[in-house]
């Protein structure tokens, strides 16, 4: 399901940002015009889409953030809104009388939340956030990106419990932007980082929180035990998936994924269907995996990979292996 | 009998002496509808549309369910608050509505196309101060090759029914500007063949019981044959290829060949396109019901 952005601004400056390339890249001026609304609309509808995600930069910073959300309500999509929590307090407002109402499946919020101790945080934004936790925490899911082995997610079985938020944390790994510096977890750290979450099962199991995988974890890192605790406790069937996310840009252009945000960027308007869109960066994902099967050098001969039960890690990883060399491999490979 | 829709304004005596003719009444205010409607009623004339021309935006419009059988073409100043419109659009869906929307704001261009995704009949009217064409090109595209189901918008499929590949095609009755279909009358009875003669005082009866007349008139006839002007001033539209669906409606206006040329012919070229996809598609085939 591709993500729109309808702004390319943002409140904040995360140090891991995986979206800081293509902001750096893109006008803040630049957002998403009506007209290329319902060409989306249009678009997904034409696909069988009902469901309608929407991001930045932080989307609430669109002039028309609450009216276009609400026309797509109209058009009878489920909308999903990643934001920062940072709105401004006319357009939670606003919000809150519009959609307060609606039911969880219709709208939903997932507010990717940084750890206060060990992500610089200015106090109005925090407040800013927790403003939007007490208004909207019901609908919202909380997300978090580990982009360092020392995290903690105290804080976020807090929240949770704080503002009711949704009983699911959708964690993501912090993964490196090709050409462009970010913090993001190395793959020697990838082991630690694993077991450091699941040296949390004790407090999921308390408070009743579900732990979501995001894309690009490889499944070998995960020990049969923590495996099985996943399967268990969540009975959510797990891909350890890399594959085209797809988000579309304000102004139609379109990639695969944040990470690889300056790659074989397009137009939507040079596709007829979504399912265009999907074959065009499948093939590209299909290519690199062919040149390289994963993030680790064991991939390319690993069972679970070969059965698709695991994607390789993130993509973005393993074009980082060929992109300085001499190009001998398929043209589409490369930036 | 004369078979001229008549536009006139809502004056009770004077609808009261159009007994058995189809009429388009005009009125500034949505509070007036039942009224009219009654009185369109006793008077035992048709109504053939109510034309409600009105600043206030749709959004703040308190349309009714139970007027849905009521065929109104609505001339606002725009969508107004969003919210608003939304909580109101099961109400417009209802009616039998179109929305007309000046190009003299920049916003309708947008909220023209919201409304036909949305499912609401809408029109573009072509305003005096200002046209974008490049805009209203992207929307005659949006109104032909759009991926969604959306409503129509006038005057774009107007053409596109109508449309005679060998010929000239008048989209003037959309705006009620065609006397080959609408006579105006002012609020004593006297009859114009446009708005503009009305609202400059050029009637052609003093009457409106001389209508039978009308077609008999040598304005009447010359006001038909207006067209070929163009061909013996020989200049401008007489050598533009979208002149045929224009018909020159904007060579007595200050926007005279600012990009109408371009659009209408790209517009001609649409129209075709979209005549032969529609062409395509299989007829439907409607089946016997037990």
């Amino acid at each position: 399901m591709p993500n729109v952005l309808l702004t390319q601004s943002c409140v904040r400056s995360c140090p891991y940002c995986f979206a800081k390339k293509h902001m750096s890249e893109s006008s803040p001026d630049d957002v998403m015009s009506w007209e290329n609304l319902i060409y989306l609309a249009d678009f997904f509808q034409a696909a069988g889409e009902r469901r309608f995600p929407i991001l930045g930069g932080e989307p609430s910073l669109h002039p028309h953030f609450n009216d276009m959300i609400v026309y797509l309500l109209e058009r009878n999509f489920d909308i999903h809104v990643f934001t920062s929590g940072v709105m401004a307090d006319r357009v939670m407002d606003e919000a809150a009388s519009l959609f307060n109402h609606l039911p969880f499946e219709r709208l939903s919020f997932i507010c990717n939340l940084n750890d206060p101790t060990k992500t610089r945080t200015p106090l109005a934004e925090l407040e800013s956030i927790k403003r939007f936790l007490k208004i909207f925490g019901g609908r919202t899911v909380p997300g978090f990106n580990i982009y360092r082995k020392d995290f903690e997610l105290e804080f976020l079985f807090h929240y949770i419990n704080e503002f009711g938020m949704h009983r699911n944390i959708r964690l993501g790994l912090a993964h490196p932007i090709v050409n462009k510096k970010n913090l993001f977890i190395s793959l020697q750290d990838i082991d630690t980082v694993i077991d450091r979450l699941f040296s949390y099962i004790p407090m999921f199991e308390r408070l009743r929180v579900k732990p979501g995988l995001d894309c690009g974890f490889p499944m070998c890192r995960f020990k049969d035990d923590q495996l099985a605790w996943l399967f268990r406790f969540t009975g959510a069937k797990y891909d350890f998936g890399c594959g085209p996310v797809v988000d579309i840009g304000p102004d139609m252009t379109v990639w695969p994924c944040f990470p690889l945000s300056s790659f074989q960027k397009r137009s939507v308007f040079e596709f007829n269907t979504l399912k265009e869109i999907y074959d065009f960066y499948g093939d590209i994902h299909e290519k690199i995996k062919v040149e390289a099967g994963g993030i680790f050098p064991e991939c390319d001969s690993c069972v679970f990979r070969e059965e698709r039960l695991c994607k390789g890690g993130c993509v973005a990883h393993s074009l980082a292996h060929f992109q300085d060399e001499v190009r001998l491999r398929f043209p589409e490979v490369y930036l | 009998m004369s078979s001229h829709f008549l536009v006139c304004p809502f004056e009770e005596t004077l609808i009261q002496r159009l007994r058995g003719r189809s009429i388009v009444p005009v009125i500034k205010s949505i509070e007036d509808v039942p009224k009219v409607v009654s009185t369109v009623d006793e008077a035992g004339a048709h109504l053939h549309c109510l034309r409600i021309c009105t600043k206030a935006p749709l959004s703040t419009l308190p349309f009714k369910e139970e007027w849905k059988h009521i065929p109104i073409a609505l001339y606002t100043s725009g969508l107004g608050r969003f919210p608003e419109f939304i909580s109101r659009l099961p109400v417009f869906r209802q009616l039998n509505l179109r929305v007309y929307l000046s190009t003299d704001s920049d916003e309708n261009y947008t909220s023209i196309r919201i409304l036909s995704s949305l499912g609401i009949e809408t029109a573009v009217l072509f305003g005096r101060e200002k046209i974008d064409w490049e805009r209203l090109n992207d929307l005659v595209s949006y109104a032909f090759f759009a991926q969604g189901p959306h409503a129509g918008i006038a005057p774009f499929h107007y053409l596109f029914t109508r449309y005679d590949k060998n010929g000239r095609t008048d989209f003037g009755a959309v705006y009620f500007d065609d006397p080959r279909t609408y006579l105006h009358l002012d609020k004593e009875g006297k009859v114009a063949l446009s708005r503009e003669d009305l609202e400059a005082g050029h009637f052609l009866f003093e009457d409106v019981g001389m209508i039978e007349q009308v077609e008999k008139h040598e304005k009447y006839q010359d006001l038909l044959e207006r067209w070929r002007e163009v061909f013996l001033r020989g200049f401008g539209c007489a050598s533009c290829p979208g002149w045929r669906i224009c018909l020159g409606k904007f060579s007595r206006t200050p926007l005279d060949g600012q990009g109408c040329r371009g659009f209408f012919t790209e517009m001609m070229d649409k129209v075709e396109k979209f005549q032969e996809i529609n062409r395509q598609r299989t007829e439907q085939k409607i089946l016997w019901q037990p």
